[in-house]
């Protein structure tokens, strides 16, 4: 019996095209804007929280003065906290207890003017750890970075971010050459690979130098901005942040439950916020394209109960021959179910395809977005297309199998 | 012809129905009693108005009388279910209608196959079974084509071919020659003769053409809800003379 409900359903699709097609249509656009959404709303997750896995999701944060656990470090709001030190964080890397930390980098930052052979740039200088290389997991392309006894002596080196390299000297060789920043000479000593924007900085065109000659020679100060630790085994961060905090208590003299003056930071946490808010803005989106899908599927009905009307010398027909109020029945309601599937079929079809050429195009413009469509926007699409389906088929195909066959052949 | 006289396949008592509109109730047959054997060939004939539409769809089981018994094959109708008179609709009776009644839009084929979606033959016996009913009323070389396609004497032979598809014992003929040529008209009546002679199906015939009527083999009269008259028809006209007397 399905099977002939089925065909006959397909040869009514095929005898009114247009009409299936329009009625289809609200469904079609409301499914696909679901799928497209979801879709468009992961690619934009991968790209924030990519930017901010690219640093390292095994990275611990250290910023001076303590905040609420869920706000922003205090640094943020430009209020400068000087209760965290250089020694501070090197004491981290010789803790026997600290078994996990890989390596710490401390930084300090300024901005300044820079000059080469009568160039002059503005720049962001950032006093760092010779560390930085391992703790960023960023490459130096030419030369080196400057190391360990570098920092320990104050040298006068730079290592330039990639697009600041090319700004000053374009197709020279920078290594070995002098720049002035302020008034200091520093010798150039490498080049950074090109990495990329990041999140709200970009690191490409920053001026590395160690973080002792950026604190004496230019700041003139003992405190640093803010430290990174690189932890060797990811499920370890947490403990680790713990010890941290022990740690650094025990050197501030504060008591273990007292308040710190400084914060440790897991990336963990703000990934968490990153999603928090990007899930709530493609929930908000999905539930403007569930409105159209709730529009779609009352015209749906609107014109199964209108085709019913049209189609009452048909059913008084069908009842003559000998179809029973359920042959009717179910023959309209596979009906509206069966188009409305199809219509979620295409759905899916055209939603994919638009997050498609949206991940092609954003693609191409170099940032890593990543195509994917969740298997339960599908799921959901399919089922919500079915749903609506029986939903709005049932009305009208209650309607049609309760006509009277008499007047239902004898109507004009 | 020479018919054995056999327990009647329809037998109405009393029949009578009325329709009840915003409580203006109209009283459309006033009590009707006959009975029609296997293998008769009957004409109902009346003025409109006259109720024979109304005694039809109760006989054909699309509507339920007022009052009064109705025996079909012995079984008293009144007592099926929506089921079981949908049932009867499919395996009991043909319908024939003036206006051809078909599905627009639709191949010959998929007309005439249609009272076999409600049974449970297989898909290619039901092919088979619609291809021989189309056969008999000629139609083979339009099988493919749409009802649309087809002249007003070709739609009636499709839908006399829908009518027998089932084989059901009787056919009910509404007026079918009302909206044909003369010619055309002349067809259908020769079909509708050959099913009940050589056949022995059971025809009842609903017309207010007396000429029409008179290839029936007895004519019932219906004036305003009453039976007037019941009698054999003695000259009857036989559609394959007539054909042969055009010629």
């Amino acid at each position: 019996m399905l099977v002939e409900h089925l065909s006959g359903t397909i040869n009514n699709i095929r005898q009114n095209k247009t009409r299936a097609f329009l009625t289809m249509l609200g469904i079609i656009i409301g499914i696909a804007g679901v799928i497209m959404i979801i879709s468009v709303g992961a690619g934009a997750q991968s790209i924030i929280i990519n930017q901010v896995k690219d640093q390292g999701s095994n990275l611990l944060a250290i910023f001076p003065g303590n905040t609420d656990e869920e706000g922003p470090p205090a640094a943020v709001f430009g209020i400068t906290i000087t209760t965290l030190t250089n020694e501070d964080i090197l004491s981290l890397k010789n803790s026997k207890r600290l078994q996990y930390v890989e390596d710490v980098s401390s930084y300090v930052q300024g901005t300044d003017t820079v000059s080469w052979k009568g160039h002059t740039a503005e720049a962001t200088f950032i006093g760092s750890s010779y560390a930085v290389p391992n703790v960023e997991s960023a490459a130096v392309e030419y030369g080196n970075f400057f190391t360990v006894e570098d920092e320990k002596s104050l040298q006068r080196v730079a290592v330039l971010g990639a697009d600041i390299a090319e700004n000053i000297f374009g197709d020279e060789n920078p290594i070995g050459e002098k720049i002035k920043i302020e008034k200091h000479n520093f010798k150039i000593i490498g080049v950074m690979e090109k990495r990329g924007s990041s999140g709200f900085s970009n690191n490409d065109t920053n001026i590395y130098i160690p973080v002792t000659t950026a604190q004496k020679l230019l700041l003139g100060i003992n405190h640093i901005s803010f430290a990174r630790v690189k932890i060797s085994d990811e499920s370890q961060i947490e403990r680790t942040a713990e010890i941290i905090e022990e740690i650094l208590k025990e050197r501030h003299d504060i008591d273990i439950g007292g308040l710190a003056d400084f914060d440790v930071k897991n990336q963990k946490d703000a990934l968490d916020v990153l999603f928090s808010i990007t899930n709530a803005i493609t929930l908000f989106l999905t539930s403007i394209a569930s409105i159209a899908l709730l529009v779609g599927s009352i015209g749906i009905m609107n014109i199964m109960l209108v085709a019913v009307q049209e189609r009452i010398r048909e059913i008084g027909l069908r009842k003559a021959v000998g179809a029973t109020k359920k042959d009717i029945f179910l023959q309209f309601l596979i009906e509206t179910i069966f188009m409305t599937l199809i219509a979620g079929i295409v759905g899916i079809l055209i939603g994919i395809a638009i997050s498609y050429v949206i991940a092609i195009i954003v693609q191409s413009l170099n940032y890593e977005w990543h195509f994917s469509i969740s298997t339960l926007s599908i799921i959901l699409g399919a089922g919500v297309s079915g749903f609506i389906g029986l939903l709005s088929g049932i009305v009208p195909a209650i309607k049609a199998g309760k006509l009277n066959p008499i007047e239902a052949l004898t109507y004009e | 012809m020479n018919k054995k006289k056999n327990k009647p396949i329809i037998d109405i008592t009393d029949i009578k129905k009325e329709f009840v509109n915003e409580e203006v109730v109209t009283k459309v047959l006033h009590g009707i009693n006959f009975s029609i054997e296997p293998g008769e060939f009957l004409a109902i004939m009346g003025p409109s108005g006259s109720g024979k539409s109304t005694l039809m769809h109760i006989l054909g089981f699309l509507d339920t009388p007022t009052s009064g018994t109705f025996l079909f094959d012995g079984v008293d109708v009144s007592k099926l279910t929506d089921d079981q008179l949908a049932e009867m609709r499919n395996t009991q009776i043909g319908f024939v209608f003036q206006a051809f009644n078909l599905l627009p839009k639709t191949s010959v084929l998929d007309n005439v196959i249609l009272p076999l979606l409600y049974t449970q033959f297989s898909k290619k016996e039901r092919l088979e079974i619609a291809k021989q009913a189309i056969d008999a009323v000629g139609l083979t070389h339009r099988i493919n084509n749409l009802s649309n396609q087809l002249s007003g004497g070709e739609k009636q032979r499709v839908a006399i071919a829908r009518a027998l598809v089932n084989n059901p014992p009787i056919i009910f003929a509404d007026e079918p020659t009302g909206n044909l040529d003369s010619k055309s008209g002349l067809q259908i009546m020769q079909i509708l003769q050959d099913l009940n002679i050589s056949q022995n199906h059971t025809i009842i015939l609903v017309t207010h053409e007396k000429y029409t009527a008179e290839h029936a083999e007895r004519i019932i009269k219906l004036r305003d809800g009453k039976l007037v008259s019941d009698s054999p028809v003695s000259e009857r006209v036989l559609a394959n003379n007539e054909t042969e007397l055009k010629k």
